[in-house]
């Protein structure tokens, strides 16, 4: 296992109080394996990433019973050899909007040679020969190594970013959102792009999007987040093929199918709840058309469904009849 | 896993200097573009460049001995003498040629404003980066420290330093720094605080980056047209409060200044006829003062980061 995180939660303490922006999730990546973690704004996708590579603010609060990638323990590892051995060596990120992410007034090549030498000895010849091979790799020319940012399109950017990021070929590939701002053309290519990367660099990666497509297209495995937690975890494959949660259901319905066409779509009404006040019970509950008195009095454990299959639903037992009622629209509209 | 850069640490290429000079001329081009571009920041830089000449090689320039009570060709003491002739600007009531004294006093001058103006913009520049970046406690302690120093006034601060020290350029440009450091903290810290919102800040600590080398290598490199704007700023406002103190007489007696001729004036009373000894150093400070700021508005016009190297 290269990453495994067992009921982890992070708080956002505030003046009007905590938040908990992640609420108990069990992660495990393998190695190279695509984990996607898909889910609406403002689920806490973001936070597992900043809570991974600490980027979160001193006021946020990180607990987890394990936290541990490879042989360190992230929980206890002090800031300075997490700096040094851990991030771009083994965890690298693709920053979310990585149109914005290099800084305006350095050279693209320079920022990504700076990066390899401040984590590696190599001189600066060889890091620029390094840096030309990364331009390569993800399809940029070479000349574009001497240009600034400003210069670049924005996929052109993007892919300096993924660049810069495969610097040490790290063990965990951490790409947040990396298609949202792109044109579909420049998506399609970019995930083209990150397929043909898997197939020359052995990295597992971390996938973080609210587009089910992008999942579907790219991801091994996928964790479905709502309200901070996890509501499903299984492999891509029997996901969409018979999902487990109503959440689920209700987000597939919401998104367009190529098997299905002229299917209408169906949005989930109403909203996430607060997590500044979150409900006693199942998060989804206020929105779930399946939900019964039950669902409000506890938080629903995650129950294995098969083999590497788990849900946070109690009503698992009924869910060939809620699948075949999520379909309709009246089921969720009433 | 395959490490693609082994840990071998190889010898510096060769060619080092040769790209450090290629960069310094990059940046000289670049800047000298900024100052072009205005034409009140030529004239600016082309007044800077003539007075530091000067300062350079004054004790080759001058015709006369500055402290020489100089005679006329008939053997008369040359005493307050109208410019012209022999003495281009002028003599003073002690019969001393008041070129000389100029030329001799430039070299001061731009040695109080040019080291109290870097010394100001080092320790303001860092103060208000390491404010701006890490906030909190520290940001709090460095700007009540601003603050206490915005409540001190120039003049009785220096008139207290010199009771305890006495008179000497040391002093005068400490008095300098400590004062004016506070603008040039305030304002490059909420450019810091605006700058490390920005995205490839929090990149770049993604990628392991220290505190250090954000600031330094990421939030400085962007706030460089607003440093040095501060920095020709600073200088012309050292060398303004310089000229007040000499000629408030806190000035270093041993050392020629343009305030200090100035005082010289004020001194021996001759104020209202001797209109050529008060003309040398005002003028004088005020065409290298705006000659600064004339300059530092070439540097604001580009103040936008992105405007660079286009």
């Amino acid at each position: 296992m290269l990453l495994e995180a067992r009921n982890l939660r992070v708080t956002y303490g505030g003046v009007h109080g905590e938040v908990r922006a992640v609420d108990g999730i069990d992660l495990s990546i393998g190695e190279s394996e695509v984990f996607g973690l898909v889910g609406e704004s403002g689920c806490g996708k973001s936070t597992v990433v900043k809570a991974l590579l600490r980027l979160l603010p001193p006021s946020a609060r990180i607990e987890a019973d394990v936290l541990r990638f490879r042989d360190h323990d992230l929980l206890t590892l002090p800031p300075g050899r997490f700096r040094r051995e851990v991030l771009m060596r083994e965890i690298a990120l693709v920053p979310q909007s990585a149109q914005n992410s290099l800084n305006p007034v350095m050279r693209a090549g320079a920022q990504i040679v700076e990066a390899i030498r401040a984590h590696s000895d190599a001189s600066a010849a060889k890091a620029r020969k390094r840096v030309v091979e990364l331009f390569d790799i993800v399809g940029l020319q070479p000349e574009l190594v001497d240009r600034y940012p400003h210069e670049f399109s924005g996929g052109m950017r993007q892919r300096a970013m993924i660049a810069m990021a495969l610097a040490f070929e790290p063990a965990l590939l951490v790409m947040d959102e990396p298609t949202t701002g792109l044109d579909v053309l420049v998506q399609e290519r970019l995930l083209g792009r990150i397929r043909e990367i898997r197939a020359r660099v052995r990295s597992s990666i971390l996938l973080i999007t609210h587009d089910i497509g992008v999942i579907a297209e790219t991801a091994d495995r996928v964790g479905v987040m709502y309200a901070g937690q996890m509501v499903e975890c299984a492999p891509t494959l029997s996901l969409f093929a018979a999902p487990c949660h109503p959440y689920t259901l209700g987000l597939q319905n919401a998104f367009p199918s190529i098997l299905a066409l002229g299917r209408e779509l169906i949005s989930i009404p109403g909203s996430p709840p607060d997590l500044a006040a979150p409900p006693l019970g199942c998060g989804f509950a206020d929105r779930c058309p399946f939900a019964l008195e039950a669902c409000r009095v506890k938080r629903p454990p995650q129950v294995a469904i098969g083999q590497d299959r788990l849900s946070a639903c109690i009503r698992t037992a009924d869910i060939e009849h809620i699948r075949s009622a999520a379909v309709k629209k009246a089921t969720w509209h009433c | 896993m395959s490490d693609p850069l082994p840990e071998a640490a190889d010898a510096p290429a060769p060619g080092r200097l040769a790209r450090w000079g290629a960069a310094v001329r990059r940046e000289m081009a670049f800047n000298w573009r900024i100052i072009r571009s205005d034409r009140l920041g030529s004239f600016g830089a082309l007044v800077i460049l003539i007075a530091a000449l000067i300062a350079l090689f004054g004790p080759w320039l001058t015709p006369h001995d500055p402290y020489e009570s100089l005679r006329m060709a008939d053997g008369r003491m040359a005493v307050l003498q109208r410019p012209g002739g022999e003495f281009l600007l002028g003599t003073t009531n002690l019969a001393r040629d008041l070129l000389s004294q100029m030329i001799f006093a430039t070299r001061t001058t731009m040695i109080i404003g040019l080291v109290s103006g870097l010394i100001s913009i080092l320790i303001g520049a860092n103060i208000g980066l390491i404010s701006g970046y890490y906030g909190g406690r520290i940001d709090n302690v460095l700007m009540r420290l601003t603050d206490i120093v915005y409540g001190m006034p120039f003049l009785p601060f220096i008139i207290v330093l010199i009771a305890l020290f006495g008179r000497s350029i040391g002093f005068v440009i400490l008095a300098i720094v400590l004062i004016v450091w506070r603008t040039s903290a305030r304002v490059i810290r909420a450019q810091t605080m605006a700058l490390k919102q920005r995205q490839f800040v929090a990149c770049a600590r993604a990628r392991g980056a220290s505190d250090m080398r954000i600031i330094y290598r990421h939030i400085a490199p962007n706030i460089l047209p607003l440093l040095l704007l501060y920095t020709s700023f600073n200088i012309a406002w050292a060398i303004v409060t310089e000229a007040s103190a000499s000629f408030l007489g806190f000035g270093d007696p041993h050392a020629l200044t343009w305030g200090g001729i100035l005082q010289d004036l004020w001194v021996s009373g001759y104020t209202r006829s001797a209109w050529w000894w008060f003309a040398a150093p005002s003028s004088a400070i005020v065409l290298l003062v705006s000659a600064f700021v004339f300059v530092s508005r070439a540097y604001e016009v580009v103040a936008n980061p992105r405007l660079a190297d286009r």
